[in-house]
């Protein structure tokens, strides 16, 4: 996109509406990214601060001896790992299916109104 | 065990010169102030992962954290898994971060708020972060060294100085990254072998490993418990362990700039996805290091590797599982594992001295001083190279000062508060909350700035048993502090165009608005 475009978006050149506003799929978009993340921090933070609560508060549980793993400690330690993995995963293939398609309709439709302001300066030439 | 000086400076020598072919061809290729601060945008997705994954692959895990479980068993573990998930809360914000097309943290804040007195603030934390960080790991490196090489410790800590101001100067954000590419995988092929070793020498079961750790640990059992290290007459305190670890991760200021080093904002969010799988192997790995070292090392070994905070564990280990004290295989392992560790700092250091020097050229002299000039881009080119030369030597001179006897866990304890209670709240709610106004960024980046001293001051790290504040790790003090002065400031003195700014600023964010073109016009 060349530079002059955004400055033809920009809000202040914009006489004082929101712009974002009324770009077909831009509320979706934010709406869906929000949703998202709401969701993925809100597990990251209970796992985590539940992993540490128990370490904090429930030490004997965890140090439980554990046929093949140690301790129920390190079963746990180990299960946060995978939990990490499986979170990142989750996001990014959902990120990467939702946002994509979004992005890129709101890129075309912006796209769209640059070129339309551009003719409209061209003509008042 | 004694490490072999000469074998080792010989190690040493040909890692660094190796890593001159790299930043001599990043060099070449690095003209513009968006060159040197972002890499020209032209880091890929995987790329940017492992360099993430790099900073985190550090000697303070490699060693320090291989140490640590080795003495203290599954305490030990809790930083790698604090670390890991400090990782999740940046899926959020990555890719916006990127969208945003800024070359600093500072420039983040300041594409919503314009505002040269909130830009010197963000400014200010950012460095105090980055500056506190890159002492402790200049300290760290001298302390190292001289354990590694025999060198005095003011001479370790200037040849350390030295190497990342080259590096820095010359390379820039390129070279930086490519150095830190090239050495985790590095660390990483080294951790698959060492630990594979030591699996194979207890039969591929996990279980023998653990026996075998636990019966050498004298503590017995309670090597696999929680409790060695922080003590469970402190529950509050482990708590705000893992918060501090966790959210300071996501506040750092040389770990975020990495985000905008690559094309998009895409890019961005799915280094995340390397950066994470690249870590937690390496973790798992070091879990194996330590435990393999509690069962593998014994008598002179053991007492060696206990040693200056079982920093040596990693080194010693690797000439045991290379055939041991006196063999040529144990020595050249030795000598390969101390010159790798010494890798890892100087490419950690780099990340951290282009984070700060990045601050002080492009907000400081460009966003403020030389705010409204014409001709800012030549003069930040100069200035980006000579900021990194004037930040490093402050930085080295500043290290050689402090000295040995200097607690580092203060230095780093300190860093990773501010970015937790400062940097952290501003920058979300800079991100997310429509109504949040300039004077809460303020309020919430100086505030969270002081109170993060101000707690670490008062806490046992600082004053010891007199201590005002019981916790050693303060942050769930700050953290919640940190948040509400940025919800205070912001009741009292909203903005009155905070509605068509926060507008302004999603649109870029969250499709990548201009971030783009500042690729295309970087070249």
């Amino acid at each position: 996109m060349p530079a002059h475009s955004i400055s033809a978006l920009h809000p202040s050149a914009d006489a004082g509406g929101d712009p974002a506003a009324s770009l077909p799929g831009f509320d979706a978009l934010v709406c869906a990214r929000r949703r998202l993340g709401v969701l993925t921090i809100v597990v990251v933070m209970v796992v985590y601060v539940g992993f540490f609560s128990l370490v904090a508060f429930s030490g004997a549980l965890l140090g439980t001896p554990l046929s093949g793993w140690g301790s129920v400690a390190f079963l746990v330690m180990f299960l946060m790992f995978l939990v990490a993995w499986a979170i990142t995963w989750l996001y990014l293939r959902h990120a990467g299916r939702k946002f994509a398609p979004l992005e890129a309709q709101v890129r075309a439709a912006l796209l769209m109104r640059v070129n339309g302001s551009m003719q409209s300066e061209g003509s008042s030439k | 065990m004694k490490s072999n000086g000469a074998l080792t400076i010989a190690v040493f020598a040909c890692l660094v010169l190796g890593m001159f072919f790299i930043i001599a061809r990043a060099a070449r290729r690095t003209t513009s102030s968006a060159d040197f601060l972002a890499a020209g945008r032209s880091i890929s997705a995987a790329q940017n992962g492992l360099a993430i994954a790099g900073d985190f692959m550090s000697a303070g895990t490699f060693l320090g954290t291989t140490g640590l479980i080795y003495l203290y068993g599954f305490d030990g573990t809790l930083i790698l898994v604090a670390a890991i998930f400090g990782f999740l809360p940046l899926l959020l914000i990555a890719e916006r971060l990127r969208n945003a097309g800024a070359f600093t943290l500072s420039e983040v804040l300041a594409k919503r708020f314009q505002d040269p007195a909130l830009r010197g603030v963000t400014a200010l934390t950012s460095l105090a972060v980055s500056l506190l960080y890159l002492v402790a790991q200049l300290v760290g490196a001298g302390i190292l060294l001289q354990a590694l090489t025999g060198f005095p410790y003011a001479l370790a800590v200037v040849i350390t100085g030295v190497l990342m101001i080259i590096y820095v100067a010359f390379g820039g954000m390129l070279g930086a990254s490519w150095v830190m590419i090239v050495k985790a995988i590095i660390l990483l092929f080294v951790g698959l072998v060492m630990s594979a070793t030591i699996l194979a020498l207890t039969g591929w079961h996990l279980d023998t490993l653990m026996q075998q750790a636990t019966a050498q640990h004298p503590k017995g059992l309670a090597y696999l418990q929680p409790g060695l290290l922080l003590p469970s007459s402190h529950p509050v305190d482990i708590l705000s362990f893992g918060l501090v670890y966790m959210l300071g991760t996501a506040g750092l200021p040389h770990v975020l700039i990495r985000f905008f080093t690559v094309k998009d904002g895409g890019a961005a969010r799915r280094s995340l996805g390397w950066a994470v799988a690249a870590m937690g192997v390496f973790f798992l790995m070091i879990v194996v290091l330590g435990l393999g070292a509690r069962a593998l090392l014994h008598g002179a070994d053991a007492g060696a590797a206990a040693a200056v905070g079982g920093n040596l564990v990693a080194p010693i280990l690797a000439s045991v599982l290379a055939g041991g004290d006196g063999s040529v295989g144990g020595a050249l392992a030795m000598a390969f594992i101390s010159g790798v560790c010494f890798l890892t700092i100087l490419a950690v250091v780099s990340g951290l001295l282009i984070s700060a020097s990045g601050t002080v050229a492009h907000d400081l002299f460009a966003g403020i001083v030389w705010r409204g000039r014409s001709d800012i881009e030549r003069r930040e080119r100069r200035m980006a190279r000579v900021s990194s030369v004037a930040v490093g030597i402050v930085a080295t001179l500043f290290s050689i000062a402090v000295g040995t006897g200097f607690n580092i866990t203060f230095l780093l304890g300190l860093a990773f508060l501010v970015a937790a209670s400062a940097n952290l709240p501003a920058l979300v709610c800079t991100l997310f909350w429509r109504r949040f106004s300039r004077a809460g960024a303020i309020a919430g980046l100086a505030g969270g700035l002081v109170v993060s001293v101000v707690v670490i001051v008062l806490s046992p790290t600082v004053m010891g048993k007199a201590a005002l504040i019981p916790l050693k790790y303060p942050a769930i003090v700050s953290i919640p502090l940190g948040f509400v002065l940025c919800w205070l400031g912001t009741v009292l003195r909203p903005d009155a165009d905070g509605d068509a700014r926060y507008a302004d600023l999603s649109l870029h964010t969250e499709i990548g608005l201009g971030a783009q073109s500042t690729a295309v016009s970087g070249h």
